[in-house]
């Protein structure tokens, strides 16, 4: 009779589930609607005009509504080239990325290996480091002629000597791949660490050869995993913008993302209609990517076993391979530091070149830093609006969260993600568009920056506060209520100390993601609204890279305080 | 002290509780005891006031908690709960889960009377010397004392125990489910008792309702239940019980099964036609002598034992008769061996009629039935 029953209770879970958000519809039904329609209209207004607005800007010539920004895209010599590159770039990329990944994961899980803190190293450099400081630090590395090592060894193997270009698509593909390297890493290591080592042992004892197994058993069941990284991969690097922006633009192999910000920067007067045509292509294009990835895994829960119990996999003994796994693991990390430690050094010298170390360290650079116009306002601002991003971001989080465990409003969550899909860069001209329209002005403050990177950022947020509220068992609310005690007490007394840990892990997140976020703002600002990320764009193009070396190691510096903040917080984080 | 008055909660369309009617008096322990899935939890829950059930009438200690045109949250509810889960606070120590009640709760108290009476109550739940460790360091049974202790602290005119032991291992479970007892006597507490086992039912209860797919099968004393269910589920459900379909006679005495007739003292007059015979494995004696024309006579049949188990006290006995297997408890001086012919036996007082209306007699064939049943 018990074991009778414990199956069928199994069998029951999702009815049981399902339960609880149909009861409490139907007990408070006023609060219920109140709930959902609140955060529906709230998120409806933040993620749905920009997109309006970048869809109607590329269909307006003048008063006139018309095709021709589309036209004129499609029958530009540039275009079949534009395309070519970012989807090399974007494939690249995510080769280079998953296979790291891959790499790194099947090291620290799966076999012996020394060193396996090195893969860790690298995540929270990935982590903690912006993007553009590593982007800027390989330059000052790797750049055709005035990089350091490209200097290097002309120095002292003369004229003529084989140099490194990072500015490249090679150089593009390998940077873009070593920053999704990490993540890639943290999101195959749960299912290659959860995969039952039972399944494969079933097989060998059946008698397969172990290299099938490997192929038809392991391989076949993480492929769902892999093929899902490598998509995600993918999307991001159609997104980014860091690299094409720093090394595409120079080196000459212009991407969609890079070229709708070039073609609003170089003109005299900005072509809204062409830029908002392009976001509106590449927009269509990534929900093409996600559709089709979802028609594909429509049917992955034949690969449910996947995510079993967790057995401690045996692991594969590498003999002396463990030393190589150990430097290859810690080859990848010191990858990911390297840019960023060479900017430090850069900016104690008084020349980009790295000849004179000896005789020229110097602390100028940050007393020409301190005088630099605007730096310290863009410091200011950008840690305002990290404030306030941050803070509103999980507040918003936490109240979706809420409503989608008491009353079931499911459909929300698509609505709060859809700006995943957006490239920052697109987001950035679908907030200018919108803003330029709107009879407030919105345009030249700091709060344009909160309301575009509250869009862009509070699917992140969701990420922690879900599955943190998740965790917590109807139950524990429910014995309060049936105590008498009242819903306050039960959000301020219960849940808040419960998810605080998940609340400070968003927060911090949250805050170190929008203190250094370029892409958004790259069309957001104005002389008087700068934030730090637009301010070291400005001296990139204009200044020196000494001193813009001292203002890197600052942003680092502060990117690494909060991320180890973060660190110290518990294992959650890296959230993507 | 609780009214339950024609509850109906469907989810979605599926209907979780049907037309469900019973009364408990006060200072009892009431038990809602049926299959998983057969409504026993969501009743719990409507008179929690967690689910709004969609019709009925729910009261406790004479006010109306519900209607269809009244509903009382949980918290203006005078309950408490104790669910299978415990539901113990994980960032609070064992005082604090306790005392939360009473501080925030409906019945809260000036603070130096709470700290009185949660110590006093730990100390009787035996749990004083934690009473600041964190609740996570407390082991299965100590949860769910404290989660009794937090409920009993609200002082709940009912207290609603959903599962509470369920989680727990057979020894603990029989040791916690003589404190529980203990507990309600002590506090004079009315009970509401939620389980899918038969064995704590009967032990615990003063009244059982069994249910099955949403409807009361049957409500009674452990004793009615077990000498006289009102259907084959029950029969089946508590106990263990052998059931042979057969015919009323017209005499009201006899029914005609494929065992021969059997003959009861019990009243057969509800009955008429198709009806269930029925029978415990206690209430069977078994002859090791070969069978002779006593098999003619009323309530006597052949069978075979299948198998036989040493069970210390006595034997247990698989008897096959026809298609039929059945169940027969047998001194431990007999000897039997398996295969052996045996005589069996059933006197009028051991045979239950039952009406052969539900649907059980569709799903299983006849010796499937004495399989399933336990």
């Amino acid at each position: 009779m018990i074991e009778k029953d414990e199956a069928t209770l199994r069998a029951e879970q999702p009815v049981a589930q399902s339960r609880w958000t149909l009861v409490l519809s139907q007990g408070v039904p006023w609060a219920a609607w109140g709930w959902r329609a609140g955060l529906y209209l709230l998120f409806a207004l933040l993620v749905l005009p920009p997109m309006a607005f970048v869809v109607w800007t590329s269909l307006k010539q003048g008063q006139a509504f018309s095709l021709a920004a589309y036209r004129d895209i499609f029958q530009s010599s540039e275009w079949p080239k534009l395309w070519q590159n970012t989807l090399v770039f974007a494939l690249g990329s995510t080769a280079v990325a998953a296979g790291l990944g891959l790499l790194m994961a099947w090291l620290v899980e799966r076999t012996d290996s020394l060193g396996r803190s090195g893969a860790y190293a690298a995540v929270f450099a990935g982590v903690a480091i912006p993007g553009m400081i590593r982007v800027i630090g390989w330059i000052l590395l790797l750049a055709p002629k005035t990089g350091v090592v490209n200097l290097a060894l002309s120095h002292w193997l003369g004229p003529g000597a084989p140099s490194v270009n990072v500015e490249s698509m090679g150089g593009m593909i390998l940077v873009e791949g070593l920053f999704w390297a990490p993540m890639a890493f943290l999101l195959l290591s749960g299912p290659i660490r959860h995969l039952d080592q039972g399944l494969e042992e079933a097989a060998i004892t059946a008698g397969a050869a172990r290299w099938r197994v490997h192929l038809l058993i392991t391989w076949r069941l993480l492929a769902p995993s892999i093929l899902s990284v490598m998509v995600l991969t993918f999307i991001r690097a159609i997104q980014g913008f860091e690299v094409p922006l720093f090394l595409g633009v120079p080196g000459n192999v212009p991407v969609i993302a890079s070229s709708i910000y070039i073609g609003l920067q170089e003109a005299f007067v900005p072509d809204y209609a062409t830029a908002s045509a392009y976001g509106v292509l590449m927009l269509a294009f990534l929900f093409l990517v996600l559709g089709l990835y979802a028609y594909v895994t429509r049917h992955a829960s034949r690969y449910q076993t996947v995510v079993g119990k967790g057995f401690r996999y045996q692991p594969t003994s590498l003999g002396r391979g463990r030393w190589i796994g150990g430097a290859v693991l810690w080859a990848i990390a010191v990858v990911q530091l390297l840019p960023a430690l060479y900017m430090i050094l850069a900016s104690f010298l008084k020349t980009a070149s790295i000849a004179q170390v000896g005789d020229s360290l110097t602390w100028a650079n940050y007393q020409a830093l301190l005088q630099f116009p605007g730096i310290v306002q863009s410091l200011v601002n950008s840690l305002i609006i990290g404030l306030l991003t941050a803070t509103a971001a999980v507040l918003l989080a936490l109240a979706v969260s809420w409503a989608m465990r008491w009353y079931g409003v499911h459909g929300l969550s698509s609505l709060v993600n859809l700006p995943l899909v957006f490239p920052g860069v697109v987001m950035s001209l679908a907030m200018l568009v919108m803003a330029l329209r709107l009879p407030i002005s919105l345009y030249g403050t700091i709060w344009i920056f909160v309301v575009a990177y509250l869009a862009t950022f509070t699917p992140y947020a969701l990420r922690y506060t879900q599955p943190a509220l998740l965790q917590i068992h109807p139950e524990l609310e429910e014995v309060a209520r049936t105590g008498g005690v009242g819903q306050g007490v039960i959000l301020t007394r219960l849940l808040l100390p419960l998810l605080r840990r998940a609340l400070m892990g968003a927060w911090i997140f949250i805050f170190l993601i929008s203190i250094r976020e370029l892409a958004v703002a790259s069309l957001l600002y104005t002389a008087h609204t700068q934030v730090i990320a637009t301010q070291l764009l400005d001296m990139w193009v204009n200044g020196n890279l000494n001193v813009l070396s001292a203002f890197g190691t600052v942003i680092t510096a502060l990117g690494v305080g909060v991320g180890l903040l973060m660190w110290r917080l518990g294992g959650r984080g890296v959230q993507v | 002290m609780l009214q339950v008055d024609r509850l109906v909660k469907r989810f979605g369309t599926v209907g979780a509780v049907n037309d469900v009617s019973f009364e408990v008096p006060e200072g009892s322990f009431f038990t809602l005891l049926g299959p998983s899935g057969c409504g026993k939890t969501t009743i719990l829950r409507c008179i929690a006031g967690l689910e709004r059930p969609e019709g009925g009438r729910i009261a406790i200690a004479g006010e109306e908690v519900f209607s269809p045109s009244r509903f009382v949250p949980p918290e203006r509810r005078p309950i408490a709960m104790v669910f299978q889960s415990y539901a113990i606070w994980p960032h609070m120590t064992v005082f604090e889960n306790a005392a939360f009640p009473l501080r925030y709760g409906r019945n809260r108290c000036h603070p130096k009377e709470l700290r009185r009476r949660v110590e006093s109550m730990l100390e009787r739940v035996g749990l004083a010397e934690m009473s600041h460790r964190w609740a996570t360091q407390l082991s299965g049974g100590q949860q769910q004392r404290l989660a009794l202790a937090r409920a009993l602290l609200c002082e709940p005119k009912l207290l609603l125990l959903d599962e509470p032991l369920s989680n727990l291992d057979a020894k603990l479970r029989a040791s916690l489910r003589n404190e529980l007892k203990t507990f309600q006597r002590a506090f004079g507490v009315t009970a509401i008792y939620v389980t899918h086992d038969q064995s704590e039912a009967l032990a615990l209860s003063d009244h059982i309702a069994v249910l099955d797919r949403g409807r009361i099968q049957q409500i009674g004393t452990p004793r009615e239940l077990y000498r006289h269910p009102a259907n084959a589920f029950v029969a089946h459900f508590i106990g263990d019980a052998t059931l042979i379909p057969g015919e009323l006679q017209s005499d009201g005495k006899g029914i005609m099964t494929p065992l021969g007739r059997f003959e009861t003292l019990g009243p057969t007059q509800a009955h008429a036609g198709s009806v269930l015979v029925c029978f415990r494995p206690e209430s069977v004696r078994v002859s090791t002598q070969p069978p002779t024309q006593d098999i003619a006579l009323p309530n006597t049949f052949s069978g075979i034992a299948r198998s036989v188990d040493f069970l210390g006290d006595h034997l247990e006995v698989a008897v096959e008769a026809q298609s039929w297997r059945l169940k027969a408890h047998v001194p431990n001086s007999l000897p039997i061996q398996e295969g052996q012919e045996l005589t069996l036996m059933v006197p009028q007082e051991g045979v239950i009629v039952v009406p052969s209306e539900t649907d059980y007699s569709e799903e299983a064939t006849p010796s499937q039935r004495v399989l399933n049943s336990r």
